[in-house]
């Protein structure tokens, strides 16, 4: 599972963590059943407090997407990747796309993000 | 044909060579050792008391059983040792020849058959005419004859197999993951032995929690050494099955499941890294924590992908987790960017 944030980006911490776990599940690279890093292990990973991880670890939970007990760590509990095939094909070539116009992740970001309203 | 093509036929032909000896050497020579051994024990059968002696204590016989189980005694351990040896030296090195490690599971094969064929055929030999077992004579000299002719067939097998082929396999310099600006990267990813490797283990595990069952109900003081035994097989067992990888500003770090034991290279001490293919029995002998020859250690747990990584005293350090080539990527990205930095 590979984790990217960016501390100089306007979006928080916390967010950025969730989204970059949630992604790794959209895309298979975490799959179902396997443990996370604790948060203290993450934290001194990516060099950020960890009650942070905490914060994106209970919001992935209220998503559903992982389980955590206490002692137990934090288990990937979300969907099957296979249901996201389509989705990883359509972001593969949204971003081939934009690196062919030379547009830069955050405004291809921000492109999404308007789609959504 | 080009000379690319020639290099690889001659490859071929090495590889089906070092095969054909590997059989020889490690199956066919061993068994051929225990079934001589047993037949000449089983020509013997008629002279022999019933039941003979099978195991001694220094001070005469103190085990007896019936004479044919402990005839095909030798053979059956050669025969499943053996499939065992051949399967782990299948793999040869890329020019087709063998580790020193393969080398060495195969002739021991040789030595074990001799040692087993001489010693309890001596064994057997000493009971020949008695009426009573009791009177059989101490077996401590065949054993040790049989060890010392073992080393000696041993070493000239060690002579049949091609000669060990000592040049380590090399990895590829992998894609750095992209990384700008203020980002921080983290790749983490756990890694367990296969599930063969897992089946075999479950076996041992079941194995001696039998033999503790059955020595905890035969006496008391047993019991204890059975149990300690058993949670030994146990811890060491669960603390190397699980391992967590992981890739990020700090360096490289390996821990097992209990967080021991573990491994941490700091970014500081970081040469290279390279993605592999890893080959246990081939590249290092072996499963789990090993150490092969020129400073060259690793978490090794099943065949195919590792990352290695090259210390700043040329100690090189592989593991081998799924994923690789990213977590490979992460170490490569955090190295250039430390680079950038210092200058």
């Amino acid at each position: 599972m590979l984790i990217r944030i960016d501390p100089s980006s306007g979006v928080p911490l916390f967010d950025q963590l969730a989204g970059s776990i949630r992604a790794s599940t959209i895309t298979g690279a975490i799959s179902v059943g396997e443990r996370l890093p604790s948060a203290r292990e993450l934290a001194a990973s990516l060099d950020i407090n960890v009650h942070t991880v905490l914060r994106a670890y209970q919001l992935l939970r209220d998503e559903g997407l992982i389980d955590l007990r206490p002692g137990r760590g934090a288990i990937v509990t979300g969907r099957a990747s296979g249901d996201y095939d389509a989705l990883n094909h359509a972001v593969d070539a949204a971003v081939a796309e934009a690196r062919k116009l030379d547009i830069t992740p955050s405004a291809l970001t921000a492109l999404i993000r308007e789609a959504y309203q | 044909m080009s000379s690319e093509d020639s290099g690889a036929v001659s490859r071929d032909r090495r590889r089906h060579s070092t095969h054909i000896r590997s059989i020889i050497v490690g199956g066919t020579l061993p068994v051929a050792i225990g079934l001589a051994a047993t037949l000449l024990m089983a020509s013997w059968i008629p002279e022999l008391p019933d039941p003979i002696a099978v195991h001694w204590s220094g001070a005469g016989p103190d085990g007896f059983g019936p004479a044919v189980p402990y005839l095909f005694m030798p053979l059956a351990f050669v025969v499943v040792y053996s499939v065992f040896a051949v399967m782990m030296s299948w793999k040869t090195t890329p020019s087709g020849s063998l580790a020193s490690g393969q080398k060495l599971v195969l002739v021991a094969g040789v030595w074990m058959s001799t040692m087993l064929g001489i010693g309890i055929g001596g064994s057997v030999e000493f009971q020949r005419g008695l009426s009573d077992a009791k009177d059989a004579p101490d077996v401590g000299i065949t054993l040790a004859i049989g060890g010392g002719v073992g080393l000696v067939v041993a070493a000239v097998a060690w002579f049949l197999l091609p000669p060990a082929d000592e040049a380590q396999p090399s990895g590829a310099v992998p894609k750095s993951v992209d990384l700008r600006g203020g980002e921080r990267l983290s790749w983490s990813h756990s890694t367990r032995f296969g599930n063969g490797t897992m089946a075999i283990l479950g076996v041992v595990i079941a194995l001696t929690a039998g033999i503790a069952i059955f020595a905890a109900m035969s006496s008391r003081p047993a019991a204890g050494v059975a149990i300690v035994a058993l949670a030994v097989v146990a811890v060491s067992v669960v603390s190397m099955s699980l391992w967590r990888v992981s890739a990020d500003h700090r360096g490289f770090i390996v821990r097992g499941a209990m967080g021991w034991p573990s491994k941490r290279i700091l970014l500081a001490d970081i040469r290279t890294v390279q993605v592999l293919d890893v080959h246990p029995m081939r590249d290092f002998g072996g499963y789990g924590w090993r150490w092969s020859g020129g400073g060259r250690s690793g978490v090794i747990l099943r065949t195919g992908p590792g990352i290695e990584i090259t210390s700043s005293r040329g100690k090189r350090f592989v593991v081998t987790v799924d994923d690789a080539e990213t977590g490979a990527g992460v170490i490569a990205a955090v190295l250039k960017k430390q680079t950038s930095r210092a200058e």
